[in-house]
């Protein structure tokens, strides 16, 4: 049994106990918040998503909830599952681990999630559409099966949004290699608005292309203003920006209006976001690409860690990636790796660039419950 | 032969030193996996009680203490082992002031060349 400490990378750590079939137990969550210890309702709603999908699985949780001990059962997915992610956390928080453990299930996984489409704190629903899609797309060799439809968008703190996601089996991974970065050809992006008046949309991708048409003139950036039914219960507006490589790598950006969520959180957002019109998200969406891209990597930062997952559960090859500086989620990523499958990464700085290349053997994860035909 | 006389150490000591200096920037490679597993990859006789700490699966915390800990980078609240769940890189504000104003136009022209407006022969040498 593996020991964990912590609420920290909670998701990450299910998944791959349940990739690898090994029981961990994590302690010390939150014992030191004096006011509320132990797990949050959006960790509890995961784990109520953990036992939809799967069969046999067992968790124990200790009275004030420091203390879980959970041992996987079989991945077993299917279609018509629906789920309410709640308000704490956007739906990117529940997607992110679906999207690996429904390639090992035993039927094809077709699930309805419900809840904050899009929110400042996890991935939105346009950034999974737009570029981790396509990134498993590109590095699992599938074709079709692949899907994220937005039925309706829901911004924090009211939610209402719901978005289908249908994926399909594998029987094992490819091998990755993507070293090329390429140099950026265009930039498209998603400028969305949610019971606010459509304009804002525009003034958004104003913000945007005001700083990045400096660099390049194909910047494009769809609009989508919706209202009544398909906005959700709350107003809110976003961007999110995508730069394509010429070598076809994805890298993304988003930044949208945070709306606080409690009382207590609001007087820290006054000050952090003391700017919340609309030109101003665009533009800082625009930095933050243009971060990323200075950071450079086959990936943006947000998706490092997912990159790293999938190297690792590949097959027993040489699997290697080129990374821009590791973000904290990645190098936890990269410890959880080695102690659930075994794979050390090796590591290689190119000084000139600051970019990192990572190299492994992947553990050649199988799906267990696909027959061989 | 002036080098055999005094100079001649001096130039002696130079002669490997673009050589040694670049020996020591291929460490970092070595200093990034132990920041990223602990110390084990590279502390050989140095055995002490947090390597074995880390050896045993458990106790995961403490790798990397000596390298300067990420978990202390970000801000998620709490301990350490608190930080927040998520992916996403999440900009603080100081982060973003190099793009703002004149130091902006001049980080822009330095990433002139990531993009296909820019130089080609420069961007393809990455």
């Amino acid at each position: 049994m593996l020991k964990f400490k912590g609420c920290q990378h909670f998701r990450q750590r299910l998944v791959c106990a349940t990739l690898s079939g090994r029981a961990i137990r994590i302690d010390d969550i939150r014992a030191a918040d004096p006011e509320s210890p132990g797990l949050r309702d959006f960790e509890a709603s995961f784990l109520r998503l953990l036992e939809k999908l799967t069969n046999g699985c067992v968790v124990e949780i200790n009275e004030t909830g420091t203390s879980l001990r959970y041992r996987p059962g079989v991945v077993v997915c299917g279609a018509g599952l629906s789920h309410d992610c709640g308000t704490s956390r956007s739906i990117g928080y529940f997607l992110e681990p679906l999207l690996v453990l429904g390639l090992y299930g035993k039927k094809l996984l077709s699930i309805t999630l419900r809840g904050v489409t899009n929110d400042e704190t996890d991935p939105g629903v346009d950034t999974f559409r737009t570029v981790t899609l396509p990134l498993l797309r590109k590095t699992l060799g599938l074709d079709d099966g692949l899907e994220l439809r937005v039925v309706s968008r829901g911004a924090a703190p009211s939610g209402g949004g719901e978005v289908v996601l249908r994926l399909p089996l594998v029987k094992q991974l490819g091998p990755i290699k993507m070293e090329d970065e390429g140099m950026v050809k265009r930039i498209r992006g998603v400028a969305y608005s949610m019971k606010v008046s459509p304009q804002v949309t525009n003034r958004m991708v104003d913000g945007a292309r005001g700083v990045l048409n400096a660099l390049l003139a194909d910047v494009y950036v769809f609009t989508d203003a919706t209202s009544g039914a398909a906005s959700g219960k709350s107003p809110g507006y976003g961007i999110t920006l995508v730069a394509e490589t010429t070598s076809g790598c994805l890298l993304s950006a988003e930044s949208c209006y945070a709306a606080r969520r409690s009382e207590e959180s609001a007087v820290e957002m006054v000050e952090q976001h003391q700017q919340q019109v609309p030109e101003d998200i665009g533009t800082m969406a625009a930095h933050l690409l243009l971060e990323e891209v200075r950071r450079g990597g086959v990936v943006d930062g947000g998706h490092q860690g997912l990159l790293l997952l999938l190297c690792a559960l590949g097959p027993e090859e040489a699997n290697s990636v080129r990374l821009g500086p590791l973000t904290p989620h990645a190098v936890r990523t990269l410890r959880h790796l080695r102690d659930f499958f075994g794979v050390t990464f090796s590591l290689r700085t190119e000084r000139s660039s600051g970019t990192i290349f990572a190299t492994c053997v992947g553990a050649n994860v199988r799906n267990v419950s696909r027959r061989v035909t | 032969d002036d080098d055999s006389e005094g100079m001649g150490a001096a130039a002696r000591w130079k002669a490997g030193m673009a050589a040694r200096t670049s020996a020591f920037f291929s460490e970092r490679a070595s200093d990034l996996a132990a920041f990223v597993y602990g110390k084990r990859a590279v502390a050989d006789a140095a055995g002490d009680d947090d390597f074995e700490e880390a050896a045993d699966g458990g106790a995961r915390a403490n790798d990397g203490k000596g390298l300067g800990d990420v978990d202390g980078d970000d801000d998620g609240g709490g301990g350490s082992e608190d930080t927040l769940d998520t992916c996403r890189v999440l900009a603080r504000p100081e982060a973003l002031t190099s793009w703002r104003g004149d130091a902006g136009a001049e980080t822009l022209a330095a990433l002139r060349n990531r993009f296909v407006t820019g130089d080609w022969a420069e961007g393809q040498r990455r």
